[in-house]
């Protein structure tokens, strides 16, 4: 067996490790779901609690003469540590906090304390302005305008503090419903699908599988008494045969006996008149 | 075939069990309508029968949120409404002010309602919903959305919240804006562009200001440069040939040449001056940065000079000039709020008949493929009953048959 990847029935994958090894008879006992159930506990009860507002928002400053508004605002990483997240409720001091456009298609992105962390030139698009920046990946977030911003124009972003009214996540949670993202097998050519339509799916091949199953009973079934059938048929009891037997045999013993008695009524007989 | 006993009486059970198998089911399934009781009565169809289930819960939920943001938007219409009527009243009282016939105490009069009517806007602005969130307050919608502070360096009426807006998704495809902030709404709007005089050589320089609004503000829209402040001063110059020359400080550049004589008024791109000057006198100016300020703002400040009695007659005109133009710039915003909301409203009216008759489709073809036919199955059932009566009446006769029975 090599390494890798190795398809069990179910959609299950399991690899072994290349240096460990493995002999015949060994055997694993897999419970993947054993105790998924019973570990759901109730986290929250405060549906404050819930994360329903993006962690960031971005808005145009009051100054602006241009029409340029904030379209979105994406978030890719929040871990702290490794974006420009603090944990603490706020943002690392040189994560871009503005975007100052000096042109309408030249802006620069500075941090709170208003240092120049990147300028971009030449824009054709205001989609993605941090990524268009290059600072995207490391902080985690970025966000998009749409409308035309003049020179002076400049936009925000902080963290969303007291953010109640935000329900950019919910939307992005409700969206997962349209989302494929069950891969049904482990062939790679298998487009994946949505949680309903996989389960939708898993409902019909269970299903499919049960029929086949009540198929193969029934035919088991006859087959079964086909076979009873001819086993009775040939070694089994019948009451009015054994009647119709009875009755045979007890007029052969009735006959048996008639000629007997006639044998010995003719001995008597001959006997009578030798005597 | 030879028949045993036994087997007379396996059979007769056996096709017993199988009736009252069928008639049960069946009965199972006129009791709870459904043709399929278990997936694998019809796999494909319950299948199908679990997607058109999602499909129509999701609709379900799109017409729930159709009727929360249509709530809400006829909220914010009727909020609007309002806010429009109480400009238009203030609108007739500030025009009225500015007659010029009035005395102090009339003055003092129109600015006692002025105040009112900026404290009903004021309190209109800071809206609350149903469960008590700042409808205009953005994103931090437990805060309130427009805060009154007389003793403000700047706006003493001024946007607290942010720019946050929340959408609320109607179909798979479309989610519509259901709130909208209060910045865009209330306090994005200009207040009128001027100028202001910073040095003179000229004697007798009175009262120069914007006389023609709209070509001053044609210029000060193309040519006010909010990163370069020089470039934002200007220069007039008199010239030997009587004439006014406008020169842009920071670029150089000569802008326009206008006819002047000593003493008398002459325009420059909006701009009018009066002035007695030699060639070769000058006026420095520059142009003022724009403001933005909420209707309510623009009500207190105008309110505040009409009652003030030591104002002179320039200044209230001035006053007069700065609250019409921002009263005027924020009911256009508040006529685009409302328009926005009105086609939204329609597209949510739209998409709910829409969803509601996909609903509609949606429910049928689910109906089709689960649900039981009656007619079929109580006659189904009626035959099966038929069958298992007659399995039960003609057992204990085929079982009572025996030769015993004749010896």
């Amino acid at each position: 067996m090599t390494t890798g990847f190795n398809e069990l029935p179910g959609g299950i994958e399991v690899e072994f490790s290349g240096t460990d090894t493995y002999a015949e008879g060994y055997q694993f006992l897999l419970q993947p779901t054993k105790n998924a159930a019973s570990s759901i506990t109730l986290a929250s009860n405060r549906p404050e609690d819930l994360a329903f507002a993006s962690p960031i928002r971005a808005q145009a400053d009051s100054t602006n003469l241009g029409s340029a508004n904030v379209s979105g605002v994406e978030v890719s990483n929040t871990t702290v540590g490794d974006s420009a997240f603090d944990g603490a409720g706020g943002l690392i001091s040189s994560a871009p906090a503005q975007i100052y456009f000096t042109s309408e298609d030249t802006y620069r992105v500075l941090n709170a304390s208003g240092t120049t962390l990147a300028t971009v030139t030449g824009t054709t698009n205001l989609d993605s302005l941090l990524t268009q920046a290059g600072l995207s990946a490391a902080n985690g977030y970025d966000f998009s305008l749409d409308g035309v911003p003049k020179a002076g124009d400049s936009f925000s972003i902080s963290y969303n503090t007291d953010g109640f009214n935000d329900n950019t996540n919910t939307l992005a949670l409700a969206s997962l419903q349209n989302e494929p993202l069950v891969q049904v097998s482990s062939e790679s050519s298998n487009t994946p699908r949505t949680f309903q339509d996989a389960y939708a799916s898993m409902v019909g091949r269970i299903g499919e599988d049960t029929a086949m199953a009540n198929v193969s009973l029934e035919s088991a079934e006859a087959m079964k008494v086909q076979s009873e059938n001819w086993f009775e048929s040939v070694s089994g009891v019948s009451l009015d045969e054994e009647a119709a037997n009875l009755i045979k045999y007890q007029q052969s013993y009735a006959a048996a006996a008639r000629i007997l008695s006639t044998a010995q009524e003719l001995f008597n007989t001959i006997l009578q008149s030798a005597r | 075939m030879r028949i045993s006993t036994s087997q007379i009486y396996d059979q007769n059970i056996r096709s017993i069990m199988n009736n009252q198998e069928d008639l049960v089911k069946t009965q199972q399934q006129l009791a709870t309508g459904k043709r399929i009781i278990t997936p694998s009565d019809d796999p494909v169809g319950a299948a199908k029968v679990l997607r058109l289930t999602e499909e129509i819960d999701e609709l379900e939920q799109f017409q729930r949120n159709n009727d929360l943001v249509t709530g809400s938007l006829e909220q914010q219409e009727a909020v609007l409404t309002n806010i429009t009527n109480s400009i238009n009243r203030a609108r007739t009282l500030v025009v009225q002010a500015g007659s010029g016939i009035l005395s102090d105490p009339d003055k003092r009069a129109i600015g006692a309602e002025l105040e009112q009517i900026k404290l009903e806007i004021f309190d209109l602005m800071n809206t609350q919903d149903a469960d008590g969130n700042y409808l205009y307050a953005g994103y931090q919608s437990a805060n309130q959305a427009f805060t009154y502070n007389p003793a403000a360096t700047g706006n003493a009426i001024s946007f607290s919240g942010d720019a946050g807006v929340s959408f609320i998704q109607l179909s798979n495809s479309s989610t519509i804006q259901s709130t909208s902030n209060g910045y865009e709404v209330f306090e994005n709007v200009l207040s009128r562009f001027k100028f202001s005089v910073t040095g003179d050589t000229v004697a007798n320089l009175s009262n120069p200001n914007v006389s023609e609004q709209g070509t001053f503000d044609t210029f000060f829209n193309k040519n006010y440069d909010p990163v370069t402040s020089a470039n934002n001063d200007y220069q007039i110059t008199f010239l030997a040939s009587g004439e006014a020359q406008l020169t842009n400080v920071g670029t150089g550049a000569v802008v326009d040449t206008v006819g002047f004589a000593s003493g008398q008024p002459f325009t420059i791109k909006g701009m009018q001056f009066t002035a007695t000057a030699v060639a070769g006198d000058t006026i420095d100016f520059s142009l003022d940065a724009p403001e933005k300020k909420s209707m309510a703002q623009t009500l207190h400040e105008v309110q505040e000079i009409l009652m003030d009695s030591t104002i002179d007659n320039n200044a209230l005109q001035e006053a007069i000039a700065d609250s019409l133009v921002g009263l005027d710039n924020g009911l256009e915003k508040i006529s685009l709020e409302r328009a926005s909301i009105g086609s939204r409203l329609n597209i949510a009216e739209s998409t709910y008949e829409s969803n509601l008759d996909m609903e509609i489709a949606a429910k049928s073809s689910r109906s089709a493929i689960q649900d039981v036919d009656y007619a079929e199955a109580s006659s189904e059932f009626a035959k099966q009953e038929t069958a298992l009566e007659a399995a039960l009446a003609s057992f204990p006769q085929v079982s009572n048959l025996s030769l015993f029975n004749y010896i």
